[in-house]
């Protein structure tokens, strides 16, 4: 099977079947959107809620609202259709907590959550806060989504 | 040890630079010393100019091996974080030869026991290192009492490089222990933001 690992502030599309890998997330949102009719599906790996999107423009995807839409995009070249459209979310643990940005796993799952609703595309299923780093896999034949931790 | 600047500190003098560098360098030896002491093994130190702090971290950021992370905050009007990392198994080995046992006796899972004194031996790490550089500048740099995280390595680089992302400028010092003979390294990494490059770019003047 084709997998693909996905690094941080990036996203990747596979159309018919292969393995999209986000490793080591913490307060990071896997972010997936799929259309299990055209078999078309991607993941974002998302760093912060917000920041200055010009700053690393080799990293499309380090924030919600351009992950979400980079996302839709690229998704809709491969042959989804926006009206298909569905998405799953990991992450946004809380792993440390600093002074300056209080709780930035929650953050990310609000921005995320904002954006996806902003186009009318529904959560089929999360799994987000807790303080513990997740590994996550999403497998384009199936449209399933494979949480791994580590204890 | 690494170093990486910040445009305000590359606005200093180049013999300024040797300075801050010979400062952060000398702060790591004497908070590596503090280990040493403890535990009778020696590390080494060099410096490098790096630039970008994703770019320095971003194959870190997607590791899953385990580590044990010391956290502090500096105290709120100076601006910075601070950590000591130690990957699992020598945690283990470090926390055994502290705890007088056997280096390599297995136990089950680490306890309260292992979990403090791995939390104070970051706490003298962080205290040395933060101490050392105070003393040059005539400052007074404190910080919050540590907390513990057991967890992927990755993760912990990612929040790390979430923080920096808040702030204008960032200097970022690192310090890598190894013992080749016990099989134990670790890394104490200091992040620090605008005030505090302020105050040490001021000193200069």
């Amino acid at each position: 099977m084709n997998k693909e690992e996905v690094g941080i502030g990036q996203f990747k599309v596979i159309k018919d079947s292969g393995e999209l890998i986000a490793r080591s997330l913490g307060s990071c949102i896997a972010l997936v959107i799929y259309d299990r009719t055209n078999k078309v599906g991607g993941m974002a790996h998302v760093l912060a809620p917000e920041g200055n999107d010009e700053k690393r423009l080799d990293k499309p995807a380090m924030y919600p609202e351009p992950a979400v839409k980079r996302l839709v995009r690229k998704i809709i070249t491969h042959g989804g259709d926006k009206d298909n459209l569905e998405a799953k979310i990991a992450g946004g643990a809380q792993m440390f907590s600093f002074k300056s940005d209080g709780a930035p796993g929650e953050k990310n799952v609000k921005a995320i959550k904002k954006s996806l609703e902003k186009r009318n595309i529904e959560i089929t299923g999360e799994d987000v806060g807790g303080n513990k780093a997740r590994t996550v896999k999403f497998d384009v034949n199936s449209m399933s989504m494979k949480i791994e931790m580590k204890i | 040890m690494y170093v990486m600047f910040c445009s305000m500190v590359e606005m200093l003098e180049d013999n300024q630079q040797e300075i801050l560098k010979g400062v952060l360098e000398t702060a790591g030896k004497k908070s590596a010393g503090s280990i040493s002491t403890m535990i009778d093994f020696s590390v080494n130190a060099d410096v490098y100019n790096l630039q970008d702090a994703f770019d320095l971290y971003e194959a870190e950021m997607e590791k899953e091996d385990m580590a044990f992370i010391v956290k502090s905050e500096l105290k709120e009007e100076k601006g910075g974080i601070t950590f000591f990392m130690m990957p699992e198994e020598s945690t283990r080995k470090l926390v055994n030869v502290l705890l007088d046992r056997n280096i390599d006796e297995r136990f089950g899972k680490f306890g309260q026991e292992e979990m403090s004194t791995m939390k104070e031996v970051g706490n003298i790490v962080i205290g040395n290192f933060l101490g050392e550089v105070s003393d040059y500048f005539d400052t007074s740099i404190l910080h919050d009492p540590p907390e513990i995280v057991h967890d992927m390595i990755g993760s912990f680089f990612a929040d790390m490089i979430r923080y920096t992302q808040n702030l204008e400028e960032v200097m970022i010092a690192e310090v890598p222990f190894a013992s080749e003979d016990l099989g134990i390294e670790g890394r104490y990494i200091l992040v620090l933001g605008d005030d505090i490059i302020k105050e040490f770019v001021d000193y200069f003047d």
